[in-house]
């Protein structure tokens, strides 16, 4: 039988996903997770919207499956040199393909490392999110010092900081995808990402650098 | 139904303990999927599970227009992709 693995396309937020954007972060299974866990308000969505959209450090895509749009994955310049970038993410809707949640690990890296000229990827995860620290370990991140420690609820969590390098990824891809369930395998060739996104692209001038040219004239 | 429901239970207790995952107590038809204390990785590890155990994967051979949300339609899924074809 044809095997029908779903795709995973990758598109800019615009103004037309903001309110169920909005939804999904309001979530209380993912505001938990979230370093700022308060209910956001429309208008704090659309003013964090409007300076998203000026900055050329950071890009939110919503991930779409089937066409379907069901989480989102951002990315934040963190340092210039070596150019890394944080990067975050999440499912907002209940009923995906079973193993959504790799397909968006794996997207991270795909885009990080084949569409920009990061030489790193950093992330933060909270210490009770053992679902992402299970898959960082999986994937070889490599754990960093610990960050900040915060507290909920009267209780202390860690912030726990892990890295990925480029060469990394790039030795190491095929090895680690034969090493996941085959299905989710299969269904990494289905992610793509929206095209024309000067997003510190490989072989273009950093964002921040022509942003501080302009500056300078 | 019941059998298929409690092949893929015991499947799911059986993946938590390898994954590392701890499910919540009293798992019925209504549970939402991902929050029956199985993460992404589990539920890729259960799918492939049962693709040895039944020889389907349904969620890679049928055209679902939506997956499933609860554990009640993980087996509906599963009882429509086994059902013999007229």
């Amino acid at each position: 039988m044809e095997r029908k693995y779903p795709s995973s396309h990758f598109s800019l937020l615009n103004h037309t996903q903001l309110e169920r954007v909005l939804a999904w972060r309001n979530k209380p299974h993912i505001r938990q997770n979230m370093h700022q866990q308060d209910t956001i308000r429309l208008q704090q969505h659309l003013a964090w919207f409007e300076n998203l959209t000026n900055d050329p450090t950071r890009v939110f895509f919503v991930m779409e499956q089937n066409e379907r749009p069901i989480g989102v994955l951002n990315f934040t310049l963190k340092s210039e040199n070596p150019l890394t970038l944080e990067w975050g993410c999440y499912l907002g809707e209940d009923d995906v393909w079973p193993g959504s949640g790799l397909l968006l690990e794996i997207a991270a890296l795909e885009f990080a490392f084949t569409q920009t000229n990061a030489e790193r990827l950093y992330a933060e995860v909270l210490s009770f999110n053992t679902s992402v620290l299970k898959l960082h370990k999986l994937f070889n991140y490599t754990p960093l010092e610990d960050g900040d420690i915060i507290s909920r609820s009267g209780i202390s969590h860690t912030v726990k900081r892990f890295e990925y390098t480029r060469i990394q990824w790039l030795t190491s891809k095929d090895e680690l995808l034969a090493r996941l369930p085959k299905q989710i395998a299969q269904a990494a060739h289905n992610i793509s990402f929206e095209n024309e996104i000067e997003f510190f692209k490989r072989d273009a001038p950093s964002p921040t650098a022509k942003r501080d040219n302009e500056q300078d004239d | 139904m019941t059998d298929l429901r409690d092949t893929i239970l015991d499947s799911m207790r059986q993946v938590a303990l390898i994954s590392d995952c701890t499910l919540v107590d009293n798992i019925d038809d209504d549970t939402v999927l991902l929050q029956s204390g199985l993460d992404s990785l589990g539920f890729a590890m259960l799918v492939a599970q049962l693709e040895e155990e039944f020889n389907v994967d349904p969620f890679s051979e049928m055209e679902l227009a939506v997956y499933p949300r609860t554990l009640g339609e993980f087996v509906s899924a599963y009882q429509s992709a086994l059902q013999p074809s007229e």
